[in-house]
């Protein structure tokens, strides 16, 4: 099922929840609602679940107006950070519990509840209270509760917030294969940059009651559309720099004291310009189409690899290297290179829709 | 948990601890103190006096016992103990639930007042909810004569007063407003999420209020129906006045027995002691219910999302829809109940009936402050002022210090002591003041200790009463001190004592001040014991007024419960202030 916000304003007193919020879920599409906290993608959540009204705009299930339909008919199954698991109710009875209220009683709700129970992996645990699990079987349970009336749409609200960094990244894996063999509409709402692009066919970002970019995950991280979304997702350096010229294939940008190259954009020259280069795009001593001359300020060691912090033009880059590359030292003097396809030129409205993104 | 709890338990302090090398006896002894005043005059007197119901001639003997829970008489005394204790509290649990859960939902003007009049049930003196009953629903009051004037009836039709509907109603009027506290306080910490989750799941407002809402403020629910049924089952002046001696429970029973029957052979005395002991049986068992009860309670929720608050009215035509209608239903009976009796008692304390019709007057008040001889009280008005402040004054002076002194120790000592203190407490809590002063006057009638007659048995009776309410409003107070603060003040070189007195005590002194109006404002109200106790000069305002009443006089204990309502209500304004913390045990 399609799922389309219209135009939604929702206002709590003097403080505006979302300011003209539009957006369209495709149907069996899993789309990331992901932003700092007190953004509103939680009220998003809500106003379509039905428990906020709002203020103008229209909500659409395919195509028709859902405004007036009470929640507990709108068909949403609900998953929340807290789970919400009823505690004076087992496991059987927690998934169980939906059915209660579905029409068509051909359905034999035991068959139901284990065909769930094994959807989520936890057969045999019917009689178990919620108190009882662990925090990652509690979120199961709440996802098979959610899923047992078969709803149109499934919202997630900050789904694995309250689990641990490991749990987090295996159930996330979970969730999107359930979603895809049940081909079920579903908004996934959380702070986590990572985990939304991890999760997500589309990305929406967004920050202070309006929506900043959709995209795909890659749209997002590798052409955002402002300067917010270039720094909340992943890690990025941003650079400020002037246009000094323009060719047909590429500009050329002065970035405090050195020149670099990037690939053809619009833009006026003299006009100041945003560049983003990730750091997975920087190299340090190997040739590339730009180098400019830095020196190491310090070096995070993550493992698979390590973080290297290099100042040069005026800005501190922050590069990721390969873990092996042990010649690299602080207080080196080093060259970092980067090609020109690489370099990401933020459009200079913030507002307006991005440029047309380099290939990936 | 709230960050202030935090750190709570790693580092037991404990009691003048650093003080120096007396600190030992000085802690003890500090210890000792309320532990003896409690064993000389609650569990010494009332082992006594259990002990006379369970002896003949000197020997153990179960016969008045036996008597008691044979006797057909007494059976229906205990049988009905119970049936209006249980109807009263359904009473309040229908009066109080709806004002819980609009509290909880909705958000309407003067909210915070409205949550915080709950409060007044426990500064108002029972006596004086019993007075506004009788002026307002008597046969004579004002509802049914406006009634009578209204339909043109010879007969009032609300025969109100005298009859269990009236012993229940009035319950209600003082207990709704704990049932509502209660709930409340469990329905706003329900995170909001469990109902919208049953609600995605297809259920109705009904179905989610059947199926997830009632089972998790059950536990709420049970503990505060649990209190409002002790409170109803030791109940006394409101059984006495408004039941008009047409009922007795076993606590007007026992005051039957031993105050007003002449009893050459002290039969009485020992039917009275066998009564005691086997009400004070089922209360305690009740009480111990009611403290595991709350004891789970307190500790299963924590807010996790403040509830979306909705507005009680969206606009005129929202008004009169019919779920409002019948809001407005509740909004008129409630009125009546709680507000009705108050302007009840005002208006007559004004009001002089003469033949030729009646009058504005302040005459009785002019009255009331005269030292003028009754015959009926054995002394004057003023006395009975003068007495109830003097001996509200001396029992908080005596139950504050032994309170607090109880409460730190619940409240901050991580040791084994800390349940036996707890377990000390559950008892003065659930022997009704009548049982007390009982045995106060059993212990205490003879050398050495001739204490009855005296001022000295009136406050003492009274600092045993109030004294575990004090301690209950205390322990929450010193619970949220954070004790990191005082470890800090130490590691700062500060003194243990140093620290008691710069950090501690200015951080608990609004609480302190909320603990001693609360128990001055109880032994103000205080009738039972003080009935029991009162000789001739020992009157107090309570008292006056129910002697007042059996001499069907009304003027005069209007005025005087208007004087008691005015200083209820200043307690009640002081506590807001200070005391929210202090009340939310209750």
């Amino acid at each position: 099922m399609q799922v389309t916000l219209r135009n939604i304003t929702k206002r709590f007193g003097a403080t505006v929840a979302l300011e003209n919020i539009s957006l369209d879920v495709g149907d069996g599409e899993l789309m990331a609602l992901v932003g700092p906290s007190g953004c509103g993608k939680t009220t998003i959540l809500r106003v379509i679940a039905g428990f906020e009204t709002p203020d103008s705009g229209d909500i659409l299930f395919d195509r028709q107006s859902v405004l007036s339909v009470p929640p507990e008919r709108r068909r949403v199954g609900l998953v929340f950070q807290n789970y919400a698991l009823f505690p004076h109710m087992n496991v059987f009875q927690n998934v169980a519990y939906g059915l209660k209220f579905t029409r068509s009683s051909v359905v034999n709700v035991g068959d139901r509840v284990r065909q769930l129970l094994e959807l989520v992996g936890l057969e045999g645990l019917e009689h178990r209270m919620p108190a009882e699990l662990s925090a990652g079987q509690q979120q199961r349970v709440a996802l098979a509760r959610a899923l047992a009336p078969n709803p149109k749409v499934l919202l997630l609200d900050e789904p694995l917030s309250a689990l641990d960094a490991k749990l987090r990244e295996r159930l996330r894996l979970e969730i999107k294969k359930i979603q895809k063999s049940l081909k079920i509409t579903t908004l996934y709402v959380t702070h986590d940059q990572e985990e939304a692009l991890a999760v997500a066919d589309r990305v929406a970002v967004m920050s202070m009651a309006h929506i900043e970019q959709i995209g795909t995950p890659q749209e997002v991280y590798h052409a955002p559309a402002t300067e917010f979304v270039a720094r909340f997702i992943g890690r990025g350096n941003l650079l400020e720099g002037q246009i000094l010229r323009h060719d047909e294939q590429s500009v050329v940008i002065t970035l405090g004291d050195s020149l670099i190259r990037a690939r053809a954009a619009s833009g006026e020259i003299g006009q100041s310009v945003t560049a983003l280069i990730r750091p997975e795009r920087i190299h340090i001593n190997q040739y590339s189409e730009n180098m400019l001359l830095g020196k190491v300020t310090s070096i995070e060691f993550a493992g698979d690899s390590q973080w290297v912090h290099v100042e040069a033009a005026g800005h501190t880059l922050i590069i990721k290297a390969n873990a092996r590359d042990r010649s690299i030292h602080e207080g080196d003097v080093v060259q970092v290179g980067f090609a020109a396809s690489d370099i990401y030129l933020l459009p200079s409205d913030r507002r307006s829709p991005p440029i047309p993104s380099p290939e990936l | 948990m709230p960050p202030s709890l935090k750190g709570r338990g790693d580092s037991p302090p404990s009691l003048g601890e650093g003080v120096g090398e007396r600190s030992g006896a000085w802690r003890l002894g500090l210890l000792l103190l309320p532990i003896l005043f409690l064993i000389l005059f609650f569990y010494a007197p009332l082992a006594n006096l259990l002990r006379e119901g369970l002896t003949k001639d000197g020997t153990f003997s179960l016969e008045f016992v036996q008597k008691i829970l044979t006797d057909e008489y007494f059976q229906h005394v205990i049988l009905f103990t119970f049936w209006q204790a249980l109807l009263s509290t359904l009473a309040s649990i229908a009066l109080g639930l709806p004002l819980a859960y609009i509290l909880t939902r909705y958000d309407f003007p003067l909210k915070r007042a409205v949550r915080s009049l709950t409060i007044v049930p426990f500064v108002l003196p029972a006596i004086t909810v019993a007075l506004g009953f009788a002026l307002l629903f008597g046969r004579n009051g004002y509802l049914n004569q406006f009634l009578m004037n209204l339909f043109g009836l010879r007969e009032p039709p609300l025969p109100i007063m005298y009859s269990l509907a009236g012993i229940v109603l009035a319950h209600a009027f003082y207990n709704a407003p704990i049932i509502t506290r209660t709930v409340h306080a469990a329905w706003e910490r329900l995170d909001p999420r469990y109902e919208e989750s049953a609600r995605a799941l297809g259920a109705s407002r009904f179905y989610v209020f059947k199926d997830v809402t009632l089972p998790m403020i059950l536990p709420g629910l049970l503990s505060g129906a649990a209190l409002v049924f002790i409170f109803c089952f030791l109940s006394f002046p409101i059984v006495l006045s408004v039941g008009g001696g047409r009922f007795s429970t076993i606590e007007v029973e026992i005051y039957t027995r031993v105050v007003t029957m002449l009893d050459p052979q002290l039969t009485n005395y020992k039917i009275g002691a066998a009564l005691a002991l086997i009400g004070l049986t089922l209360s305690l068992t009740m009480t111990y219910i009611y403290l595991r009860v709350q004891g789970g309670f307190a500790r299963q929720l924590e807010q996790l999302r403040p509830r979306p608050p909705v507005p009680l009215f969206a606009g005129v035509r929202d008004f009169l829809r019919p779920t409002k209608l019948l809001l407005w239903v509740y909004v008129l009976v409630s009125l009546l109940i709680f507000v009705g009796p108050v302007l009840a008692i005002l208006a007559d304390s004004l009001w002089e009936e003469t033949v030729f019709g009646g009058h504005w007057t302040l005459r009785w008040y002019a009255y009331i402050f005269t030292p003028q001889y009754e015959a009926f009280l054995g002394d004057s008005p003023l006395r009975a002022i003068l007495n109830s402040i003097g001996f509200g004054v001396g029992a908080m002076l005596i139950a504050l210090p032994m309170g607090l002194i109880f409460a730190y120790v619940i409240a901050r000592l991580r040791w084994g002591g800390r349940r036996i203190f707890d377990t000390l407490l559950m008892a003065p809590l659930a022997t009704s003041s009548i049982v007390l002063a009982f045995a106060l006057l059993r212990a205490f009638n003879a050398p050495p200790f001739r204490l009855m007659g005296t001022p000295y048995a009136v406050i003492i009776a009274h600092s045993v009463i109030i004294f575990p309410f004090v301690v209950r409003a205390l322990v929450p107070v010193l619970e949220n001190l954070d004790v990191k603060l005082i470890e800090g003040a130490q590691s700062l070189g500060a003194s243990r004592l140093r620290a008691l007195r710069e950090i501690e005590l200015p951080l608990v002194a609004t609480g302190l001040l909320a603990g001693a109006v609360f128990a001055f404002a109880l032994s103000l109200g205080e009738m039972s014991a003080t009935l029991m106790l009162a000789r001739p000069g020992l009157n107090t305002m309570p008292v006056a007024v129910y002697r007042f009443l059996s001499q069907h006089s009304l003027g005069a204990p209007s005025a005087m419960s208007v004087v008691m309502i005015a200083v209820s209500a200043l307690a009640f304004i002081l506590l807001e202030r200070w005391g929210e913390r202090a009340l939310q045990r209750f």
